[in-house]
């Protein structure tokens, strides 16, 4: 796997409060990765940097060998799609497209003419005129067409109903396909497009919690319901993320090795199945944040 | 060199904008100008015909078409990949074409204003008094001078709004308010009025609206670049 942006060391501070500390990662060519974090947590500064919109305080950028910052090669071949793009006030959808026809060398015309009639976007339309969701239809758009070899979506869902983020999953699903590239998608709404992740970048108050291969995470943890002891007896040298007792019976998300545990947990007359990725995220995190063991706890209801 | 042109371009997806506002505005203040001095003899009156300072409504529209071209472009350029400076360039090879286009427009219009005897009422709208210099190459300089000078004061306004945002704006109008008033007070007090006058009277016109202006667009542009170099979009 070649790398298509690194990530070392980054800090990034703003005036008393640090958006992120000491990150690295790295994105391999051609993978759809999620970046997944809380509000805040510094998501869309790292987007930032991958485009030079921003400079670190510390810390290497590249991307494309490069750094992004002011190298217009570097960038022509970078398409950031960001939450509330502003467009001039003039710009109708159709002057939008065209400025992006103009710019991302791999361009695709037809592409884009399906998505506008796809996602109901008039040309001729003023887009001070959308409304918040066919806004962010604009941004997308422009982002599966520019099939730009590095494009970034930050929150490209705004606004937009259900019906037409699952027509932006499953367009971006199928143009990946024919035309792989790497993929970034910064988004809270985990469980909607944890299909599509391969790769699964967490962060949390500006660091690295989480940076992993989706599918891997996901055998990672099991979620195992039955009688309270059995949980607590399978819990007992493993690392449990989280609990919920309820009188004698009890559920648990717990981390394993692999396929022995599954059947261990079976045959302790225990159901397990896989966590859903929004759930591992949101127990992960929590975990972090305690930074201590997960104990058994009553949950009222 | 093609990213500096695309750049350039995205200025004019909205012509109506970019150029038809600032001449639909001289338009307007040159059809006002003429009907008064077609009514009442304005022209006639005054000594070596009439003028007024409407022509300057043109140039005060198209710096403020350049305070936008910069806050609403710049975000939406860096939104499609554009680096700053292939923008910043782009703005400035706009600037200056435009300048030097609107130059020879206005020396055209000053010319048929000198064959028409002021329109027919004495009126010496795009090249009043001492603009106009009666040289078409010379009067292309005088009258682009100026709008090159408006440009590139319209472009700095724009970094500074984007950059800084309203507090930056607040504080260049306080800062032009001192450094301008300090100057009155400083010539004030050498008692330098009179030496200021004969001075300026010295120059040729060209001089004052070439040359100046050129210095002062120089000067904004350099400015313009240091504060668009880590201009957040």
């Amino acid at each position: 796997m070649t790398a298509v942006a690194t990530l070392q060391d980054v800090t990034m501070r703003f005036r008393g409060h640090t958006a992120l500390d000491e990150v690295s990662t790295v994105l391999e060519q051609d993978t759809i990765t999620g970046l997944l974090g809380r509000n805040g947590a510094g998501k869309t500064t790292l987007l930032q940097l991958l485009t030079g919109h921003r400079v670190p305080t510390s810390g290497r950028v590249e991307v494309f060998g490069r750094s992004p910052f002011e190298d217009d090669g570097v960038l022509s071949r970078i398409c950031f799609v960001k939450e509330g793009q502003r467009y001039p006030d003039a710009f109708r959808v159709g002057d939008a497209v065209s400025a992006a026809s103009w710019l991302f060398p791999n361009w695709d015309a037809d592409l884009a003419d399906r998505l506008l009639t796809d996602f109901e976007l008039p040309r001729k339309r003023a887009i001070s005129k959308l409304s918040r969701g066919m806004n962010s239809a604009v941004g997308i758009v422009i982002g599966l067409a520019s099939r730009a070899p590095l494009t970034l979506f930050d929150e490209p869902y705004l606004g937009l109903d259900a019906v037409a983020r699952q027509l932006f999953y499953d367009r971006l699903l199928a143009d990946y396909a024919e035309h792989p590239r790497t993929v970034v998608l910064s988004t809270h709404l985990i469980e909607e497009i944890s299909d599509l992740l391969e790769r699964v970048l967490l962060v949390d108050r500006g660091r690295v919690v989480l940076d992993e291969d989706a599918d891997a995470l996901r055998a990672t943890a099991l979620t195992v319901a039955g009688p309270r002891a059995a949980v607590e007896e399978f819990g007992r040298n493993r690392e449990v993320l989280s609990t919920e007792a309820l009188g004698g019976h009890a559920r648990a998300v717990v981390r394993v090795a692999g396929p022995v545990d599954e059947a261990a947990a079976t045959a302790a007359g225990l159901s397990a199945e896989p966590t859903p990725l929004q759930r591992l995220v949101v127990e992960l995190a929590r975990a972090t944040r305690a930074a201590g063991p997960a104990v058994l706890e009553e949950v009222p209801r | 060199m093609s990213r500096v042109l695309t750049a350039a371009r995205l200025h004019l997806v909205n012509p109506l904008v970019m150029l038809g506002i600032p001449w639909l505005v001289a338009g307007i203040s040159f059809a006002i100008n003429l009907a008064l001095f077609g009514l009442t003899d304005a022209g006639a009156d005054m000594e070596g015909g009439g003028f007024t300072a409407g022509v300057a409504s043109l140039y005060i529209t198209v710096l403020i078409v350049f305070v936008q071209a910069v806050t609403q472009l710049l975000p939406f350029a860096m939104g499609l990949s554009l680096s700053r400076r292939t923008f910043y360039l782009g703005t400035a090879l706009v600037a200056v074409v435009q300048s030097l286009c609107y130059g020879v427009v206005l020396a055209a219009l000053v010319a048929v204003e000198g064959a028409t005897g002021g329109w027919g009422v004495d009126l010496a709208f795009w090249g009043p008094g001492t603009m106009d210099v009666d040289a078409f190459a010379l009067q292309v300089v005088v009258s682009g001078g100026p709008m090159l000078a408006a440009t590139s004061v319209g472009i700095g306004i724009g970094v500074v709004m984007k950059r800084w945002g309203q507090r930056g704006l607040w504080a260049l109008i306080v800062g032009t308010l001192v450094v301008l008033g300090g100057l009155a007070v400083l010539v004030t007090w050498l008692e330098a009025w009179g030496d200021l006058g004969t001075w300026f009277g010295d120059r040729a016109v060209a001089t004052l609206a070439a040359g100046v202006p050129a210095i002062l667009a120089a000067a904004l542009a350099a400015l313009s670049w240091a504060g668009i170099r880590r201009t957040v979009p």
